[in-house]
């Protein structure tokens, strides 16, 4: 069973972060975006897809700055990654 | 896990003052328990503010929080799970605590998660 984890503000990337289990999704979206182009940006070492909207940091001028297992996708790959996981949990 | 029976588990994570987010969460807790929903329920982060026990929020002209905690048990309401690590970073201890409750690490909490057919988080 696999979660996939929406962040759309800086502060929740902490809570998030202990709870996140093997197999996990997390798509950073708005100012999320914004934690994970930090140049200290970590994760658990669980298997773990990192995704940012690109359109958001795109926008926010962060292209550049985002790390390279942070891979960007658009709305439409959005949907697909929600579909691929069994359930959603929204940071919010 | 049977197809019909879901699990819904609610982290509640914002704490009773400020805005609405804790109230408001709590009242869907108490209508799914209404309901006889099967619930986890876990206090993580400021969350766990909710249940200190000497609270007066009608200092704020609000209504009393604590009062809705206590209505948990009432609504048949029993798995309610409170982070450890939330508490002790915030200082607290168990015995200032409204109600009891299982402490369970974040480890624990992902394995609630992964369990679960539906995640509330507010």
């Amino acid at each position: 069973m696999s979660q996939l984890h929406t962040i759309n503000n800086r502060n929740d990337w902490q809570l998030c972060y202990p709870l996140l289990n093997d197999g996990d999704s997390v798509v950073f979206l708005e100012n999320g975006v914004y934690c994970c182009s930090e140049p200290d940006f970590t994760w658990p070492d669980a298997e773990l897809k990192i995704f940012a909207i690109h359109d958001d940091v795109a926008a926010r001028g962060l292209l550049a700055s985002l790390p390279k297992d942070v891979h960007t996708i658009y709305y439409k790959d959005f949907v697909e990654i929600c579909c691929q996981h069994d359930k959603v949990v929204n940071w919010f | 896990m049977s197809e019909t029976v879901k699990t819904i588990t609610v982290i509640s994570k914002s704490s009773p003052g400020g805005n609405d987010r804790a109230q408001t969460l709590m009242e869907l807790v108490l209508a799914l328990g209404v309901f006889e929903q099967n619930l986890n329920l876990i206090f993580y982060a400021d969350g766990v503010y909710q249940l200190l026990d000497d609270q007066d929020s009608a200092l704020l002209d609000r209504k009393n929080h604590a009062g809705s905690i206590q209505a948990l048990d009432l609504y048949g309401i029993d798995k309610v799970f409170i982070d450890s690590d939330s508490l002790h970073t915030r200082g607290l201890t168990e015995e200032q605590l409204t109600l009891p409750a299982t402490l369970i690490s974040p480890k624990e909490i992902s394995a609630l998660l992964a369990k679960a057919s539906i995640v509330i988080n507010l």
